[in-house]
């Protein structure tokens, strides 16, 4: 079958299921989502349809990015606009079905927003829902629309005919109209994607390699689950536009092992390519060959930087080599290789079949296009978002993210995880971009953002990021191997109450050391948490080491809650909670810690309705 | 250079010794005494200039004398104690009665030194004072869980499963590893041994791979394997106090298994499911929102239903 066949086909099966005289509902089945519940969701609403004899039909999509509200469901009556339904449980996942399809009550106080263009009163459009308002969309074009296991959802949205143009085209021609695009690499360092193809193509060589590097290490991150779990052809079709225009015929994908759901989706994927020849010695009946081969990671983060990456895929501990020679002029076992992320390779699908010029139309000069994030820590609205290149922080996090989910003040952003930095509040006028977040000390990196309260003690989270680059350290080069070492020690002396003066200048020589020593990625910017904290946050450190107070209530040593005896009313709710028994008084009568027995595990602090416990 | 020598000196943290003493010569050569051993010592004359110090910094050890021109020795023992109850309190006297002995010991003291005394018993009080509380948490190390019988036959299932899926190449030793390690739940010697053999690599080449991957555990498992995520929202939201609730309610270490082999706990850098901070997994199932309530709660429940189905029940790998 060619393609328009299949393409047709594919259309009349996403027309049919568009127009379908029954009621659709649609649950997200992503991590998230069956983190939350949607399992059970999805169990209850298939008994209820059967209870109340209706038939409609249940499908399971990827995550729309409003992880805050999982588990969602979506439901379209037949000549209704669909809607969103979130922080389901199955119970209410049962009354929505019962009172909407039986009584045309829709419920929509548990209703999120509204698909298409005709409104739903009491309810937002989905466009215009603050969350997803600012956001512009090509990575997650179709994530939490379309049923991920379900080819031809992915063809009927336009899926598949970057990679037709693609092969109409010849390789260089292919090469130059990504690099005419202005994508980068969305993995973190940003290097344009259509030189490093150019590179690749330039080689020649019996067999070439080209890699999907899904190790998305970064904690804080999870872009590239929620496209693989949502849309893996998107990525899929990525790999083969890519490997067409460098001439390789094998693939591999290194997945993260504590991805399940994304390697069972996109193993599914890949015999459904196969069975469609869009993979094979003749893609699409063309006469281009290529395979793709899934490969599990093991838990090294590491394995992100490509040369360690590689020597993972070639079983051996993931240890990083010096560059040159790079990967694409020698590689896995020595022959050219090109390495793109996940995001990238999305990118990459859109771009073919939507032309550069579309493309390159937004984002700013330098970064072309748009970028997901994740939005984490202590922000409202957590969840997945990808926003045009350029936009200023302050609207990723106030306007999408909603700000801070309780009355705390937003301290600082952390992008970029271990590699990146933490930028203060006062600086959110900031336009997210390769060069600006890279002038403000931080990095793009893969796109997590873990926004911080004045409940995080930056010490803490500098030490926490230390200790992470520092176990994740392969050993290799010693910069790296006892910087490191040497900074957590210095940083964990300073959260013990035991910081001293000196201890700011030595972190401050370490970490130009270690920036400049170090053999790869991991360990030339594991002093980014470290610099970045120093120069925003220095306050923090002073009162750590003059004082010997952690004003965020973090570091234990360094502050014990008291009771605010004008506040306590005596509740009694703190001494319940309490599992050391440290809290006494009676009942009605300002309650009292013994700090002798008190562990600092905040439990009083959390559950106080008067906000009578206090840090001291 | 600078670097480098004060990076030495770090290495081993001085302890922080504030003596409390108002006899100055005394609190001098006391000083003394301790700095020549390595030890960071500050001086106060007064009850309150050592409760200021201690506002301002941390100390591992407090060395009073009881007789003070302001406050007595044993308030400021006792308001150091319920600020900082980890700070070690070593006590010195002139004039020692049992009375006041027993009551510095009450709050906490964990020796009483009357004067005269040389410096050795001065020194070894201190070191015995400051050893107590560098090793309690040593104590609950376990020893790694023997395997067991049936664990040979599951590698030899597992490797029957590896001759059929896997080439015999090193690319695929990785997989080969993460296939055994799923059947067995663990990689024994004999494990690395017989993937060495299958692939072809040198045995010691088997053991870096395995020690170089986090995933990979070399020693048997609990039933249930529940790992806790240590990702940056996680932390930020407080997953430390779940790690140490699950800690100091089952005694366990992340690494350890309880000594009925029902819980291994484990931590993962990221499980990449950060909007829903803080997460734990419990055998693969991702549990979202945690609070240290809460995983108590879901590991009393998994405990219940493993006592309620069967009270021998056979351990499962994972």
């Amino acid at each position: 079958m060619d393609y328009t066949a299949m393409k047709r086909q594919a259309e009349r099966e996403w027309q049919w299921l568009q127009e379908l005289p029954q009621p659709l509902i649609s649950i997200g089945t992503g991590t998230c989502g069956k983190a939350s519940g949607a399992d059970g969701v999805m169990d209850s609403v298939k008994k209820t349809l059967k209870e109340i004899r209706v038939l409609g039909r249940t499908i399971e999509v990827g995550c729309i990015g409003m992880c805050y509200l999982e588990p969602l469901m979506t439901i379209r009556k037949p000549d209704c606009p669909p809607i969103l339904y979130g922080r389901l449980t199955p119970e209410k996942a049962a009354a929505i079905i019962k009172r909407y399809l039986l009584d045309d009550d829709p419920c929509l106080r548990w209703g999120v927003c509204s698909f298409g263009d005709a409104p739903v009163d009491g309810i937002p459009r989905f466009d215009d829902h603050p969350m997803i308002k600012g956001q512009y969309r090509i990575a997650l074009r179709n994530c939490g629309l379309i049923d991920p296991s379900n080819i031809h959802h992915y063809m009927a949205r336009g899926g598949y005919e970057g990679l037709s143009r693609a092969l109409s085209m010849n390789g260089q021609d292919v090469v130059d109209e990504v690099i005419r695009s202005g994508l980068r690499g969305r993995g973190g360092a940003g290097y344009p994607t259509g030189l490093k193809w150019k590179f690749a193509r330039q080689e020649a060589a019996d067999i070439k390699y080209l890699v999907c590097n899904a190790d998305e290490g970064d904690p804080g991150a999870f872009m590239d689950r929620a496209l693989l779990e949502g849309d893996p052809h998107s990525v899929l079709e990525g790999m083969l536009i890519a490997a067409y225009a460098i001439g390789a015929s094998e693939g591999f994908v290194y997945v993260r092992a504590e991805y399940p759901l994304a390697i069972e989706r996109l193993e599914k994927a890949i015999e459904q390519m196969h069975r469609y020849r869009l993979l094979g010695s003749k893609v699409l009946g063309s006469g281009f060959a290529f395979n793709i081969s899934i490969k599990e990671g093991a838990g090294a983060f590491v394995c992100g930087e490509e040369t360690a990456l590689m020597a993972s895929l070639q079983g051996q501990r993931g240890a990083p080599r010096p560059r040159p020679p790079f990967p694409a002029q020698s590689g896995l076992w020595g022959k050219p290789t090109c390495i793109n992320n996940v995001e990238t390779f999305a990118n990459v699908s859109a771009i073919l079949a939507n032309g550069s010029d579309w493309y390159a139309k937004t984002g700013t000069d330098k970064s072309r296009g748009t970028k997901t994030f994740s939005l984490a820590g202590k922000i409202k609205r957590t969840g997945l978002i990808e926003v045009p290149m350029g936009t200023p922080l302050k609207e990723i996090i106030y306007t999408i993210g909603g700000g801070s989910p309780s009355d705390t003040q937003i301290k600082g952003v952390q992008t970029g995880g271990p590699s990146g930095g933490c930028i203060p509040a006062r600086k959110f006028d900031l336009p997210v971009d390769y060069e600006s977040l890279a002038a403000a000390g931080s990095i793009m990196g893969s796109g997590g953002m873990v926004i911080m309260d004045q409940h995080t003690c930056m010490v803490d989270v500098t030490r926490y990021f230390l200790s992470f680059t520092q176990s994740e350290s392969c050993g290799k080069c010693i910069p790296c191997r006892l910087g490191t070492h040497q900074m957590l020690r210095i940083l964990g002396e300073i959260c013990e109450g035991r910081g001293k003066r000196e201890h700011v200048e030595l972190l401050e020589n370490l970490s130009e050391t270690v920036q400049k020593g170090a053999l790869c990625g991991l360990g030339q910017t594991a002093p980014n948490p470290v610099r970045t904290a120093l120069n925003y946050f220095g306050h923090e450190f002073d009162r750590h080491i003059t004082d010997g107070r952690c004003d965020a209530g973090v570091c234990k040593p360094l502050f014990h809650y008291e009771i605010d005896t004008e506040l306590c009313e005596g509740c009694g709710l703190c001494i319940r909670k309490c599992s050391s028994g440290a809290i006494s008084g009676a009942q009605k009568a300002p309650h009292v810690i013994d700090q002798s027995k008190c562990t600092k595990c905040g439990i009083c602090f959390q559950s106080c309705k008067q906000q009578a416990v206090v840090i001291h | 250079m600078h670097v480098q020598e004060s990076l030495d000196t770090h290495d081993a943290p001085l302890p922080q010794v504030l003596i409390m003493e108002d006899e100055v010569s005394v609190a001098r050569g006391l000083g003394m005494v301790l700095s020549e051993e390595g030890y960071n010592v500050d001086l106060a004359m007064t009850g309150r200039s050592a409760l200021d110090s201690f506002n301002r910094k941390m100390f591992d050890l407090l060395v009073a004398d009881l007789r003070l021109p302001d406050i007595d020795g044993i308030e400021v023992i006792r308001q150091v104690k319920r600020r900082r109850p980890d700070t070690e309190v070593l006590v010195i006297t002139g004039y020692s009665t049992v009375n006041t002995a027993v009551e510095a010991m009450k709050l906490g003291a964990s020796d009483y030194l009357s004067k005269p005394f040389t410096q050795d018993e001065f020194l070894s009080a201190v070191k015995v004072a400051l050893h107590t509380r560098e090793f309690p948490s040593v104590e609950r190390a376990e020893p790694p869980l023997e395997p067991l019988p049936e664990d040979a036959l599951r590698l030899a299932e597992a490797m029957a499963r590896v001759r059929e899926s896997h080439a015999a190449k090193q690319e695929e030793v990785i997989p080969i590893l993460q296939c055994v390690q799923n059947a067995v739940g663990y990689l024994s010697p004999e494990a690395l041994m017989q993937v060495a053999e299958y692939t072809g690599m040198p045995e010691a080449a088997v053991y870096g791979v395995a020690t170089f991957y986090e995933r990979f555990r070399l020693s048997p498992v609990g039933r249930h394997v529940v790992k806790v995520c240590r990702g940056t929202a996680c932390h930020v939201k407080g997953v430390d106090k779940i790690l140490s609730a699950i800690e100091d309610r089952y005694h366990l270490q992340p690494g350890q298994t309880s000594k009925d082999r029902r819980f291994t706990l484990e931590t993962v850098a990221c499980f990449g499911a950060c909007a829903i901070a803080p997460v734990v997994v419990v055998d693969d199932e991702v549990r979202a929102n945690m609070d240290p309530g809460k995983v108590g709660k879901v590991l009393d429940d998994l405990a219940a239903k493993e006592s309620a189905a069967a009270p021998a029940s056979k351990p499962k790998p994972h």
